[in-house]
């Protein structure tokens, strides 16, 4: 692997549509101030966002993958070659094949048929089972235990060293995980308004400062004999009256006894340095999914991963290299635009403000590029516009692409209309890091099968395939670690219509 | 169809500004959900925005009926959409002023029940009001309890007037004062209620009122931006609701390298027919490079 990898992402045209190459290729460091892509539903964004997962572990750069619809999982389902079998319990009937055809023959033309795919794209059984043997894939379900359960309350219930190094970013951990279970509670969980909230904070950061876990079960007590007089200026009881603190305390005991409820209290820490570090010389993805939450939920506990992100990245030493990639897709209702405050605003704001000197990127996606905070976007140097359809989206997110790179691509009407001609699977491309135009983009084929959005069941059925993959590889590979892939290495080197953006 | 009359009957409806008139309930419930935009402009400023273009787009009416494929009817709606979305914002804004209001009028309120509560006694006592008229109250826990008192009493010192005035300490204003506060306490009662219960469908009635007016502003200023192309005037009748949103950023000082993208034109050009690169295609695949970057 180079010092300077590049992802090579598909395709590129001029943006008039005239005659470009094969193979865009970015630098992934382009990628460390941070990366938007916006398209309409069936644009492609999925896909592109796919391939640009795939092509930063290539890159050897750990991902993160924050999923809220169901479709990133799907990079569970890369496979070591073009076996139809790996297909085949993911097949499913689109209803205009012969009659008669039975799964096993739809595998068949189904793997026949990325095999044809890939090669158009000069990505052969060698390059796809190269990148399966250098990967590694987790899916964290919080609160379900389809793929690996996350223990969200770990901030609370287990001290972390931060307490001793980084109070202040600890003390926001701790707001969220106060928040969530708080949520989970039926109670108010704005840390503002809720006197309930303030109250376990107190008791719980008293514990934690002193070196101490702060178990919920441990909390119910405090909440019933206050180990302080006072909360800020008043006694403790005029605070919250006995009575409430009772009821509260009532309240834990039944959460606690509660099996559903274990599910969010067990299973691997939030520990997003632990996630990120590869493993027998594979690069990790960890896709954390939480499709199967409400609304509130996602945005509670996402809240809680994303002060803990902010964490680990405060805790990195600088870089300009890309150390690690932050993916968010369908970024919709969590970074919206002021004066709403869910809790996943300030760690994204704050990430896209500060991981850059850490060599964190972050890439944010979303289908309705109206509901972002424009102003936490202004850091964002790599911009992927697919189609969009309204009048104001476009105008919305011309402006944002505007304010973000500094300068104009063009004429903003021209831009407009392209941006309203564009065919599902292309993508305008404009990178600040670049002094060249912008380009077209036609992302290349994933190596991982896009099954659409995964199921819990699928998910289980995924991870539990995909560790067979890993398992197998592990026992083939015990005596040479795989090295770091670079796909087409045949290909890197002189073929003319390569372009690569650099500064 | 003459135009005068069409106009007329455009006009002829006037409806209030409110975002539970039928009229606007029914046009929010057939926005899709999907296609419900998120507000992110300061909704005071487009209100008003839209407001001072109404007139002039609407002088525009006789010219825009005659627009082929256009929702001249819809256009009238301008100004009701961006009142009721005025009425929306307030709404969602209610849910989140300040409960300092509640407590003082729950305080004056606590006093006056027990004032109240003081001479009805008295009253009953001496049998010029009857025991079971105030059976009813429910004493001074909680604000609903209060405001239910309050309201009980000034009702049934009120309806007793003949009888009792001048022989207690109550005075009519006194009563008519117990009324209004009753009343204000549950108002803000019910605001907290609604955007505890369901702030979220505050939020989202605000969204669509949002989408309807926006997307009624887009159409009016479409039909504008065509009837007055030649005279170039369209901004000024009716102004972008972006405007003044972008910000001219100064171009970076020192390039350090040129760009390696070979000859790639500085001011694109735009996209007419895209020029479509011969790249073999299997038949019956998709996902091959090659396809076209535009739509046909």
């Amino acid at each position: 692997m180079g010092t300077d990898p590049a992802l090579n992402l598909g395709a590129w045209r001029r943006i008039d549509g005239t005659e470009g190459g094969n193979a865009l290729r970015i630098p992934a460091r382009h990628l460390v101030t941070h990366g938007v892509v916006v398209g309409m539903t069936g644009s492609g964004k999925t896909g592109l966002l796919t391939v640009l997962v795939e092509e930063a572990l290539s890159a050897g750069v750990p991902t993160l993958v924050i999923d809220v619809k169901g479709d990133l999982p799907n990079l569970l389902l890369s496979f070591p070659g073009f076996d139809p079998a790996d297909l085949q319990p993911w097949v499913e009937a689109a209803g205009d094949e012969p009659a008669g055809s039975t799964p096993s023959d739809l595998a068949v033309q189904l793997s026949e048929g990325r095999r044809r795919i890939l090669a158009g794209w000069s990505i052969g059984e060698a390059e796809v089972a190269r990148f399966s043997a250098s990967t590694s894939v987790r899916v964290l379900t919080p609160g379900a235990t389809a793929g690996e359960s996350v223990h969200v309350l770990s901030t609370l219930e287990r001290r972390s060293s931060r307490w001793d190094t980084d109070p202040e970013s600890a003390r926001y951990a701790l707001s969220a995980a106060v928040s969530l279970v708080l949520r989970l509670l039926g109670r108010d969980p704005d840390p503002a308004r809720s006197r309930e909230h303030v109250l376990l904070s107190v008791l719980a950061e008293r514990r934690l400062s002193q070196g101490q876990n702060a178990e919920l079960s441990v909390l119910m007590n405090d909440l019933v004999e206050p180990p302080m007089t006072d909360i800020g200026a008043l006694p403790i009881d005029a605070f919250l009256a006995k009575a409430d603190r009772r009821k509260l305390a009532a309240a834990l005991n039944s959460l606690l006894a509660s099996p559903t409820f274990a599910t969010w209290r067990q299973g691997t820490s939030l520990d997003v340095g632990e996630w990120l570090t590869p493993k027998n010389g594979r690069t990790p993805v960890v896709v954390v999914s939480v499709a199967h939450l409400d609304d509130d939920e996602r945005a509670l506990v996402l809240g809680v991963l994303l002060e803990e992100v902010l964490c680990w990245v405060r805790g990195q030493s600088g870089s300009q290299r890309l150390k690690a990639l932050l993916v968010f897709d369908e970024v919709y209702g969590f970074l919206p635009p002021h004066p709403a405050n869910p809790p996943t605003k300030r760690p994204i704001v704050a990430l896209m403000k500060q991981a850059r000197a850490f060599g964190v990127g972050v890439l944010l996606a979303t289908q309705n590029p109206m509901d972002l905070d424009y102003r936490a976007l202004s850091n964002a140097g790599l911009w992927f516009l697919g189609r969009l359809q309204t009048d104001a989206d476009r105008e919305r997110v011309l402006d944002g692409l505007v304010e973000a790179t500094g300068h104009g691509a063009g004429p903003a009407g021209d831009l407009n209309h392209l941006v309203q001609r564009l065919a599902p699977h292309w993508f305008l491309v404009r990178d600040a890091h670049a002094s060249s135009a912008p380009v077209l983009l036609e992302p290349r084929q994933t190596i991982s099968f896009l099954r659409g959005p995964m199921t819990r069941n699928e998910i289980r059925r995924g991870k539990e395939q995909r560790e067979k993959v890993e398992a197998q590889a592990a026992k083939g590979t015990t005596e040479a670690a795989p090295e770091q892939v670079e796909l087409r290495k045949g290909t890197t080197e002189a073929a003319p219509e390569q372009v690569e953006l650099r500064a | 169809m003459d135009t005068t009359n069409t106009v007329n009957a455009l006009l002829a409806n006037e409806q209030a500004p409110s975002i539970d008139s039928d009229q606007i309930q029914a046009d929010l419930a057939t926005l899709p959900a999907d296609s419900v935009m998120q507000v992110n402009l300061d909704i005071e400023g487009m209100v008003s925005t839209i407001a001072g273009a109404t007139p002039k787009i609407l002088a525009l009416l006789p010219d825009i009926v005659r627009l082929p494929f256009f929702d001249a009817p819809g256009l009238q709606k301008l100004e009701l959409y961006a009142f009721a979305l005025h009425d929306a914002h307030l709404r969602f804004l209610g849910g989140t002023e300040s409960p300092e209001e509640l407590r003082v009028l729950v305080e004056s309120g606590s006093a006056q029940v027990d004032n109240l509560r003081s001479d009805s006694s008295a009253l009953i006592q001496r049998k010029l009001l009857g025991a079971q008229s105030l059976a009813g109250l429910q004493g001074l826990t909680g604000y609903k309890n209060i405001a239910t008192d309050l309201g009980l009493l000034s009702t049934v010192l009120q309806a007793n007037w003949q009888t009792i005035q001048g022989k207690c300490a109550i005075t009519a204003e006194e009563l008519v004062q117990a009324q209004k506060t009753s009343r204000a306490i549950l108002r803000f009662l019910g605001l907290r209620q609604e955007e505890t219960a369901s702030p979220a469908a505050v939020a989202d009635t605000r969204s669509r009122a949002f989408t309807l007016a926006s997307r009624c502003y887009d159409q009016a200023r479409r039909a504008v931006s065509f009837l007055r192309w030649n005279q170039g005037d369209a901004d000024t009748i009716a102004p972008s609701l972006y405007a003044g949103r972008r910000r001219h950023a100064t171009p970076e000082a020192v390039d350090p390298q040129p760009a390696t993208l070979p000859n790639t034109p500085a001011t694109p050009a735009l996209p007419a027919h895209a020029v479509v690169s011969s790249a073999p295609a299997l038949p019956g695949l998709t996902g091959l490079p090659g396809s076209n970057p535009f739509m046909q």
